[in-house]
């Protein structure tokens, strides 16, 4: 009994250590520190579902699938643990609309006047470092996401506009790569949310997706 | 960015999402086509056959107001026999009354893509059209010739003629999508739709802070004979509290025995209110009339004033000669 306490004392205390040298790798190889913040900014695209209730007689559900380049911005603070941020602007090119079964694919451009869309998600950051140089930011906190699309009017005839403004719960991952030892990072990102509520169109939103991945690149501040 | 404005000011305002590519209309004038009346104390049916030209199918309309002004039209394309009568639907436009609710939980108006076909037997004997089926739609007379004798000489004939004038007006708002509803917000651009048979009818709506709605009637003609032309204007704070004014010009003619110019049988304007909102004027609270009155003044006879509530009680009978069933 006693062996066993002390082996699992001295496992837990390889691990402690083991844990402390990645950390302390990681810390050497990003400078990173709790106080510093890091900025990245690279082009992103983006893809928000939306569920709707309005369904047919036969239970089939109306959804619309926007698919937009964007710019994302990530901001985060912290070390191990800390704070993210981050905000994409993007600009819809197609859509697939369903109703009752049936897609109808949309080319942006011809039926709206304007579109963009900002999505934003504020997290919870944990860091991960595997190697020197290289750390991986998971983060989880609350998304938005608001979509305005601006029907095209003319003559006499043209189109409805569309728009949702979407609150829900995302998670983002962020992986940062040092470019030799300055304050200078490339990053790949993807994250992703489900929303439950659209305060523009309330009850009428059954489930909403927003994916959005990208290359960044960043300074440390 | 109005959009976004809108969020932060309400929740759930625009009521059912749009569809994504959407056309805001997709009627297409026909020109003057014969259109036919039922006319029951629980609702009013219109249907509109175009002449088939040259095809064998052509479009057809069939709108139904209910007493209480809920609207469904059906519009797609038909296909008759000496003795059958077959409706394909293609689109299914819905406006509820729902004046019980908030304008922001309102639906408005809707259009849904449908594919519903329908057979019906068809005779008609007497200048009656009967079409019979499952459900049945019963028989309907010549609209022109159900109108032929509208007139204005008593308070009641100037109520019921008003009620005549509402279904052209509550048809044309049932083709306007999210009439009556939040998403009406999207014609701060403005817009326009097609009658029937002439004319379009155009919305625009002020501002996201004044969503004041002006209708503009031009030529505008759902059912054979019976013309709007002239402007609604709805002034209303964002609760949809507010009053209407301006005038907009009716008129009914008869087709020609001998193909010239249309017969006149009634024409005239009605009021809404004035522009300062004094009295008469129709009010507005949370989107809905709740008082004043309409002005109905007949050419080359009298002005009357009709209660806002005449219209929640959709019953033209008592001055639409038509079968009942």
């Amino acid at each position: 009994m006693a062996w066993g306490l002390s082996s699992r004392g001295g496992r837990l205390a390889n691990a402690r250590r083991v844990g402390a040298a990645v950390v302390l790798l990681c810390l050497t190889g990003t400078r990173a520190r709790a106080d510093n913040a890091q900025h990245t900014i690279g082009p992103s695209f983006q893809l928000t579902i939306i569920n709707t209730k309005t369904c047919d007689s036969a239970g089939r559900c109306n959804q619309s699938l926007v698919e937009a380049p964007g710019v994302t911005y990530v901001a985060t603070l912290g070390a191990t643990w800390g704070f993210q941020a981050q905000f994409t602007g993007y600009f819809p090119v197609s859509a697939t609309q369903t109703v009752s079964g049936v897609q109808t694919h949309v080319d942006i451009s011809s039926v709206y006047s304007s579109a963009w869309g900002i999505d934003a998600l504020f997290a919870a950051m944990r860091r991960f470092c595997f190697v020197a140089g290289l750390q991986l930011d998971v983060g989880l906190g609350p998304h938005f996401d608001g979509l305005v699309m601006k029907g095209n009017r003319f003559a006499n005839t043209g189109y409805s506009d569309f728009n949702s403004f979407t609150l829900g719960l995302g998670m983002n991952a962020v992986l940062r790569w040092r470019v030799g030892t300055g304050p200078v990072s490339l990053a790949a990102f993807g994250s992703g949310a489900v929303d439950f509520l659209d305060l523009l169109h309330g009850g009428n939103l059954s489930v909403g997706f927003g994916v959005t991945t990208g290359a960044l690149v960043g300074v440390d501040l | 960015m109005l959009a976004l404005l809108l969020a932060g000011v309400c929740a759930a305002c625009l009521g059912p999402y749009q569809i994504i590519g959407q056309e805001l209309d997709k009627t297409i004038s026909l020109g003057d086509q014969p259109t036919w009346i039922q006319a029951t104390p629980l609702q009013t049916t219109l249907l509109v056959f175009a002449t088939p030209d040259g095809g064998v199918s052509a479009p057809f309309t069939l709108t139904t107001i209910a007493r209480d002004q809920s609207t469904v039209i059906y519009a797609g394309d038909y296909i008759a026999t000496a003795t059958q009568v077959t409706l394909n639907s293609k689109l299914k436009y819905v406006l509820k009354n729902q004046n019980n609710l908030p304008v922001t939980s309102r639906d408005g108006a809707q259009r849904f893509d449908v594919d519903a076909g329908a057979t019906y037997s068809s005779t008609l004997d007497g200048g009656i059209l009967t079409l019979t089926g499952s459900p049945s739609l019963g028989s309907f007379v010549a609209f022109p010739q159900a109108l032929a004798h509208l007139k204005a000489t008593t308070q009641a004939e100037a109520d019921c003629l008003l009620r005549v004038y509402d279904l052209t007006a509550i048809s044309s708002e049932t083709r306007i999508l999210g009439f009556n509803g939040p998403a009406i917000i999207q014609y701060t651009t403005e817009a326009g739709f097609n009658g029937v048979l002439s004319g379009d009818v155009n919305i625009s709506v002020e501002s996201l802070f004044n969503p004041n709605v002006t209708l503009n009637y031009q030529n505008f003609s759902d059912f054979s004979g019976f013309v709007m032309d002239g402007t609604q204007f709805t002034k209303t704070d964002l609760s949809g509290n507010g009053y209407v004014s301006n005038t907009i010009a009716f008129s009914m003619t008869l087709p020609s025995s001998d193909g010239g110019v249309p017969q006149p049988v009634i024409s005239g304007v009605v009021g809404y209110g004035n522009a300062d909102g004094s009295q008469p004027t129709v009010l507005i609270t949370t989107g809905t009339p709740t008082g004043g009155s309409y002005t109905l003044s007949i050419d080359g006879g009298a002005s009357f004033l009709v209660a806002y509530d005449v219209l929640f009680t959709m019953d033209v009978t008592a001055c639409v000669l038509t079968p009942q069933q």
